[in-house]
C-alpha cells in the first residue's frame, strides 16, 4: 500500500483520528494501514501522540504491540464498573470476566485495580448469598437484587416450587411485607427524596431516573417512595416522567418505576421550580 | 360574554368551516415551526444559545443533551435554535434525525449536513453560498481534491445535480464521475470513512463558523429493543465531532427522560462526560404557559386574529374547563394541549369533532404519511435501516453479518448482502469481496438485495461472472421493487417516531412495541415478496394456529410443553401475529383463538 507523506502535526492527527474510532486497541500494523505512514514516520508520531496523552501503549499480548485512545488501566477500572454495574459477582469471578475485556492485562494488575476501586470507594464487597463476599457499585442494589432473585429461583426450583411464586404478593397481614405495604410513609419521604434528587442532580430540572433514585434511598419501601412522590407532584414540587410502554417489562423492571395507581408508571423525576 | 356572542355573529357556520386549524400540526419540526412563544422553556434555549456562544468564543467543540418526555417541544426548540441562529452569522443549522443504524452513521450525518449546506433560506440563498463564497481559496488549496472539485461546481452552479448527490455520499455512474474528472468510490467498508472525512472537512471549512448538529430522536437509533449498536457509535460520533481537531461544531442532542437509564447503561463514561457535561430538562407545560401557546396559535388566523383583538378572553374562540382536564397537577405536555385544542376548534369550527378513528386505522394512515419516493441512490440507507425491523416483526432475530455481509438469519445459516452500488465497478468490487467470504457449508445460502431500478448493464461481463459465481454457489439476488423499498423506509420511520415518543393518536404517544405488533400484522403487500424470498415464516406460528383452533384458548406454558419450545417462543409468536392470536398477558399468559368479529346488523 503506497504512504502518504504528512508533515509531523498531521501524522499525529491522522493518528488520533484513527484511534479516536477504533473500538479497541490497533496493532502497530493495523495502524500503519489506516494512516498510510511510513515506519518510521509512524513511530515517531506515536511517541509524540503518546506523549501528549491522545494515544497509549497497551500492554503486549501475544508478543504485538497494542495502541489506542484510552489507557489499558482506565479501560481495566471502566470495564471493572460495568460489569458491577450488571452483575454482582465474587472478586475472582469478576477479575477474569474484566481480564478477558481488556487483552494483555495481566490477572495481577486486574486485581490491583479493584483493589484501588474499592479504596477509592467506587466499588463495595457485600456479604455473598451462599459464603464470601460479592462486589457491588456503592449505593447501586440491582445487580445484588438481581443475583438474589436468580439464587432464589435456583432454591425454588430445586424444591419443586415454579418461581413465579417468588412475585405472587403474600396475603394481608401475613408477614413482614404486608405491614410495610399498610405503613404509613415517613413524615419525612419526600424530603428525603427531594433532597437526594437535587445531589444526584446539580442542574436544576434535569431529570433523574427512578432506578437511580431509589438506589440512593435503601431505607424507602416501594410504596412510601411511590406515595412520596406522586404527593410531590401533586403539589407541583416535582415533574414525573411518564413511561410510554411499562406492561411490556419484566415485573422487576417495572417495580422500579413508580406505579402512579391509575395504570400509568413514571420513570424518571425532576425538580420543578 | 355579550361582547363574545357579538363577535360569534360575525362568523356564520359556513364562514367558520373555512378558516384553517390553528392546532393542525401536532407534532414538531425544527424546518417547518413558525410559531413560538419564547417564554416556554427559556432557560433550555439560553442553554444552547450559551454553548453556541461559548464553541464560538473558546474555538473548542461543545455538546449539550436537552430531556424531555414525549411532547413536550424538544424538537420546536430545536426550531427556536434554528431561527436564531438565522440571525446570526457564519453558522450552519444542521438537523438530524437519529433514524439511522450503527452501519450507515457517518453516510447519515454526511447527507444531513449536505442538506443543510444545499437548503436555501426565505431570501433564496443557500447555506453554501453564504458560508463557502468568501473561502474560494480556502476551497481550492483543500487536500481532498474530489470535495474541492464539487464545492466550486456548487458555487460556481456547474454540473449541480451531480455535485449535489456526490456530497450527500450518493454514488455516480461513472459517465457522471468522468465528466467532473472525480475519482470512483472507494471499498463498501470506507464509505463510512471516507462520509466522516467529508464531514470532518466541510466542519473545519466553516470555520471559525460554528457548525450545529441538532441530533434529534436517539431512541429511534434502536431498530429493536436490544439493538445498542447504534447507539454506541452514535456516542463514538459525538465523542469524534467534540475533540480536535474540530473546535467549531457544537452538538445538541434530544432524548426523552425515559430513555436516560438506557443512554447511562449503554455509553461508557468517556462518551458520557461529552454527551451530557450540559443537560438541561424540557418539562411540560403549566396552565399560564398553555394559555399563552393556545393564544399564540389562534392568533396566527388572521380573520381570527382580528376579531380577537378586542377580546379579553385569550382562549376565545375555546373555552378553558375542557382544554384544563388535560392538565395533572396543572402540568400537560404541550402536544396533548394541542391535540386537545386541535379538536376543540374542529367542534366550535364545524359543530362536530372530527370522527374518532381506531388505532389501526390511524396507524394505517401514519405509514401512508410516511411513504415517499426514495431514489435509487438514497435505496441502501431504506433497506439497510429498514431490513432489521422486518425481520424481527417476523420473530427472525438477524444477526450481524460478519465481513462482507450486512445480516445472517438462521444462527448465520443465511447471509444477506445488500449490493446497491449505482457504479459498475464499485459493485464489482462488492460482489467480488462477497465472493470471496462466501464459503458455503451445509444448508447455508446467501441472498443479495438490490433495488429493481438498477439493473446489472449488458456490458458488464465482469459483473455477470461475479454473480454467476456466487449463485453456482447457492446464492441468489433478489430484486426488490420501488414500492418496497419505500414500503421500507416508511416503516422505519413509523417505528422510529415511535420509539421517540412522536407518534401521537389522541394527543398521547403510540408504544413502539404496538407499533412494532401492528406492523407484524399488517406489513404492506409490497413487501410481502421480500419476506418470502427471505424465508422467514415463524415456523412454530402453523403448529400454535392448530393448537389454538383446538383449543380455543390455551396457556402460554401448556403450550410450550405441547409444541416443545420455549414460553417465550410461543409468547413471541402470539405476539407478532395479531391477525391469528389474541395474548392474554398477567400471572398466567395465555393465547387463544382470533376469531373474526361478526356484525351485528348482519346477523339480523
Amino acid at each position: 500500500m503506497p504512504t502518504l507523506e504528512a508533515s509531523p502535526a498531521e501524522a499525529v492527527e491522522r493518528i488520533t483520528g484513527v484511534l479516536k474510532s477504533a473500538v479497541k486497541p490497533l496493532t502497530f500494523g493495523q495502524l500503519k494501514k489506516a494512516t498510510r505512514l511510513a515506519d518510521s514516520e509512524l513511530k515517531s508520531a506515536l511517541e509524540a501522540a503518546m506523549t501528549q496523552g491522545a494515544a497509549f501503549r497497551w500492554p503486549d499480548y501475544r508478543k504485538t504491540q497494542y495502541f489506542w485512545r484510552q489507557s489499558a488501566d482506565d479501560a481495566a477500572r471502566q470495564a471493572v464498573l460495568a460489569i458491577a454495574s450488571e452483575e454482582a459477582l465474587s472478586s475472582a469471578v469478576l477479575i477474569a470476566r474484566a481480564c478477558k475485556q481488556v487483552p494483555g492485562f495481566s490477572r495481577n494488575a486486574m486485581q490491583r485495580t479493584v483493589a484501588a476501586l474499592i479504596s477509592g470507594n467506587e466499588l463495595q464487597r457485600v456479604p455473598g448469598l451462599r459464603a464470601g463476599t460479592l462486589m457491588v457499585r456503592p449505593g447501586d442494589s440491582a445487580a445484588y437484587a438481581a443475583a438474589a432473585r436468580k439464587y432464589l429461583a435456583e432454591r425454588f426450583r430445586r424444591a419443586g416450587f415454579d418461581p413465579a411464586g417468588l412475585t405472587v404478593p403474600l396475603p394481608v397481614g401475613d408477614s413482614k411485607q404486608a405491614v410495610e405495604v399498610a405503613a404509613e410513609v415517613p413524615a419525612d419521604a419526600a424530603s428525603r427524596i427531594l433532597e437526594t434528587i437535587q445531589s444526584l442532580e446539580p442542574d436544576p430540572g434535569v431529570p433523574v431516573s427512578t432506578q437511580r433514585l431509589r438506589n440512593h434511598l435503601p431505607g424507602l419501601s416501594k410504596a412510601a417512595f411511590d406515595s412520596a412522590a406522586l404527593e410531590l407532584r401533586n403539589t407541583e414540587k416535582v415533574f414525573l416522567s411518564l413511561h410510554h410502554d411499562p406492561h411490556n417489562l419484566p415485573q422487576n423492571e417495572r417495580d422500579l418505576l413508580i406505579d402512579g395507581g391509575d395504570g400509568t408508571f413514571y420513570v424518571a423525576i425532576s425538580l420543578r421550580r | 360574554m355579550a361582547a363574545t356572542a357579538h363577535f360569534m355573529l360575525q362568523f356564520r357556520l359556513e364562514d367558520k368551516k373555512l378558516l384553517p386549524n390553528p392546532f393542525g400540526r401536532v407534532v414538531g419540526d425544527p424546518l417547518e415551526d413558525s410559531i413560538d412563544v419564547q417564554e416556554i422553556n427559556r432557560e433550555a434555549f439560553d442553554a444552547c444559545r450559551r454553548l453556541i456562544e461559548d464553541v464560538k468564543s473558546q474555538r473548542g467543540s461543545g455538546a449539550i443533551t436537552l430531556f424531555g418526555d414525549a411532547g413536550t417541544g424538544k424538537t420546536h426548540l430545536l426550531g427556536r435554535v434554528r431561527r436564531w441562529l438565522e440571525t446570526t452569522p457564519e453558522s450552519l443549522f444542521v438537523a438530524v434525525r437519529m433514524d439511522t443504524s450503527a452501519r450507515m452513521l457517518w453516510r447519515h450525518l454526511r447527507r444531513s449536513l449536505a442538506d443543510a449546506l444545499l437548503r436555501a433560506d426565505a431570501s433564496g440563498r443557500r447555506a453554501i453560498d453564504r458560508l463557502l463564497r468568501a473561502r474560494r481559496n480556502t476551497v481550492e488549496h483543500l487536500p481532498e481534491r474530489d470535495l474541492a472539485i464539487v464545492l466550486e461546481n456548487l458555487v460556481d452552479g456547474k454540473h449541480v445535480r451531480d455535485s449535489a448527490a456526490w456530497l450527500r455520499g450518493q454514488e455516480l455512474p461513472e459517465t457522471a464521475l468522468d465528466r467532473m474528472e472525480l475519482a470512483g468510490p472507494g471499498p463498501e467498508e470506507n464509505q463510512e470513512v471516507a462520509s466522516r472525512n467529508a464531514v470532518v472537512s466541510l466542519c473545519s471549512l466553516i470555520e471559525p463558523g460554528v457548525v450545529v448538529f441538532c441530533l434529534d430522536q436517539w431512541e429511534a437509533l434502536q431498530s429493536f429493543a436490544s439493538d445498542t449498536e447504534g447507539l454506541f457509535a452514535s456516542g463514538q460520533a459525538v465523542s469524534f465531532l467534540h475533540d480536535p481537531p474540530l473546535r467549531n461544531v457544537c452538538i445538541i442532542c434530544c432524548v426523552q427522560s425515559g430513555f436516560m437509564p438506557r443512554l447511562e447503561t449503554v455509553l461508557d463514561e468517556a462518551i458520557r462526560h461529552r454527551l451530557l457535561s450540559r443537560r438541561q430538562g424540557i418539562h411540560p407545560l403549566d396552565w399560564d404557559q398553555a394559555r399563552r401557546l393556545i393564544s399564540a396559535r389562534l392568533d396566527e388566523v388572521q380573520a381570527l386574529s382580528e376579531i380577537r383583538r378586542g377580546n379579553g378572553n385569550l382562549l376565545w374562540p375555546l373555552a378553558e374547563a375542557p382544554i384544563r382536564q388535560v392538565f395533572t397537577a396543572n402540568a400537560a405536555p404541550a402536544r396533548r394541549v394541542i391535540s386537545r385544542c386541535k379538536d376543540l376548534f374542529d367542534l366550535w369550527r364545524c359543530g362536530e369533532e372530527a370522527p374518532e378513528k381506531t388505532l389501526d386505522a390511524f396507524l394505517e394512515s401514519m405509514l401512508e404519511e410516511r411513504i415517499q419516493r426514495v431514489d435509487p441512490a438514497d435505496a441502501e440507507a431504506a433497506v439497510r435501516n429498514g431490513l432489521p425491523l422486518l425481520l424481527h416483526s417476523m420473530a427472525a432475530a438477524p444477526g450481524a453479518g460478519g465481513g462482507a455481509f450486512d445480516f445472517s438469519l438462521r444462527g448465520g445459516r443465511q447471509r444477506i448482502a445488500v449490493c446497491n452500488q449505482a457504479n459498475a465497478r464499485s459493485l464489482l468490487a462488492r460482489l467480488q469481496k462477497i465472493d470471496e467470504a462466501f464459503r458455503p457449508g451445509e444448508g447455508q445460502s446467501i441472498l443479495l438485495l438490490r433495488d429493481a431500478r438498477l439493473p446489472i448493464g449488458a456490458k458488464a461481463e465482469k459483473t455477470r461472472q461475479r454473480l454467476k459465481s456466487i449463485e453456482d454457489k447457492g446464492g441468489r439476488l433478489v430484486a426488490i421493487s420501488q414500492e418496497a423499498v419505500e414500503a421500507l423506509a416508511a416503516l422505519r420511520r413509523l417505528l422510529a417516531d415511535a420509539q421517540s415518543g412522536d407518534l401521537a393518536y389522541r394527543g398521547d404517544p403510540v408504544p413502539a412495541s404496538s407499533v412494532e405488533q401492528w406492523i407484524a400484522g399488517h406489513l404492506p403487500s409490497s413487501v410481502e415478496s421480500l419476506v418470502s424470498a427471505l424465508e422467514v415464516a415463524n415456523p412454530l406460528s402453523p403448529r400454535l394456529a392448530d393448537l389454538v383452533s383446538q383449543r380455543k384458548i390455551v396457556s402460554v406454558e401448556e403450550a410450550a410443553r405441547a409444541l416443545e419450545a420455549r414460553s417465550e417462543e410461543v409468547e413471541s409468536c402470539a405476539r407478532r401475529d395479531p391477525r391469528l392470536f389474541g395474548f392474554l398477558g398477567g400471572g398466567t399468559p395465555a393465547v387463544f383463538q382470533v376469531v373474526e368479529r361478526v356484525d351485528s346488523a348482519a346477523t339480523e
